[in-house]
């Protein structure tokens, strides 16, 4: 019986919090996407445990469920029943009353604890979801460069690089455009929007997918440069009939990869001409606008 | 990789997307000044419009122009 309790009481206090944890960063950072070894996924779940455990146990005597002073007598008699069935025999009445005892601490330790997980749970994976404006707001403050290596390191949990190159996850806006130049080993070059990847379960990429792509002709693009040097190879882009296309990361060579935002606003605050322009065009819908709507 | 690499790498996107943006900022004026009408027609239309660059598209709102 004693046995039975005693794993009870470790998934709740050892293995519940991780798992909880682990489920709400999921929001964030999906599973497949981190790479953790073995220790580290333990070194995790001992201090997901152990830190709100000993602030749960700080806090029994405050809030709602709290414990009563004078309830470690009962948890005595509690455990003496578990551990010897004689004691249990001789003070049956005593040992079901202290249950009761029991079962109020462990409601008051888990109410206290997972509330303080999620709290913190919840609170990580915030900085995570504003890390990219936390970083551009901190680079515009350059006394604060450490709090960028103090949040880099306590924040951010351990993703795979891909997923780091391949998604906008930790970028200030998440309208990116990732396109990517893909060289195959047989020597053809794709390109395409960056649709989706697969990452294996050590992090390795194993598969990328393009959205409308397109292969460029190289032995066209060469004859033609023969007849004339000055030929643009931007006419040499063939569109691949289909939306989306994959590519195995084994049969890639190389990848060239470009984070553009997928909006013209950030042009616009960036760059003086694009911001004329867009002004004259502003004007012309707006001409356009009037005369619909007359 | 662990938070410092992470941070690393994300330097090195920060200027991968300096870089792509000074690339296709002569297609987008030169787009907009050539295609001006055509782009108006379809903003004032659907709400937005699409400007092709070497390195990809790049969306044009009417949000974006108010923004401006």
């Amino acid at each position: 019986m004693i046995a039975l309790v005693f794993t009870l009481l470790v998934a709740v206090y050892i293995l519940g919090p991780d798992l909880v944890a682990r489920w709400i960063l999921g929001f964030v950072a999906p599973r497949k996407n981190l790479v953790l070894s073995r220790s580290e996924e333990v070194a995790h779940g001992f201090l997901w445990s152990i830190v709100p455990l000993t602030i749960a146990w700080m806090l029994r005597h405050v809030g709602p469920y709290s414990l009563a002073p004078g309830s470690s007598v009962d948890l005595q008699t509690f455990f003496s029943g578990l551990y010897s069935e004689s004691y249990f025999e001789q003070n049956r009445q005593a040992f079901f009353s202290s249950a009761i005892t029991f079962i109020h601490l462990n409601a008051c330790l888990a109410v206290r604890l997972y509330s303080v997980v999620i709290a913190a749970s919840l609170a990580i994976n915030f900085l995570i979801a504003k890390y990219g404006v936390m970083r551009n707001w901190i680079a515009s403050h350059r006394r604060l460069s450490w709090l960028r290596v103090l949040l880099s390191t306590l924040i951010l949990p351990r993703v795979s690089e891909w997923h780091v190159i391949l998604s906008p996850m930790l970028l200030p806006s998440p309208d990116m455009n990732i396109e990517v130049d893909v060289l195959t080993k047989s020597d053809v070059l794709y390109q395409g929007a960056l649709r989706d990847k697969i990452l294996a379960q050590d992090g390795s990429l194993q598969s990328i997918t393009l959205g409308s792509p397109k292969k460029f002709e190289r032995e066209k693009f060469l004859e033609a440069r023969k007849q004339n040097p000055d030929c643009r190879s931007e006419e040499y882009w063939k569109a691949i009939p289909g939306s989306l296309f994959v590519v195995i990361a084994s049969d890639i060579t190389n990848l060239n990869i470009r984070h553009l935002p997928s909006s013209v606003r950030r042009f616009g605050q960036e760059f003086s001409d694009v911001a004329d322009a867009m002004k004259l065009l502003q004007a012309a819908v707006s001409k356009i606008q009037s005369e619909n709507s007359e | 990789m662990n938070g410092i690499q992470i941070e690393h790498l994300l330097s090195l996107i920060d200027g991968n997307i300096q870089t792509s943006m000074q690339l296709v900022r002569p297609d987008i004026v030169d787009y907009l000044s050539k295609h001006s009408d055509d782009l108006a027609q379809e903003i004032a239309h659907n709400g937005y419009g699409v400007i092709p660059t070497r390195a990809g598209e790049v969306k044009v709102s009417r949000e974006d122009l108010k923004a401006a």
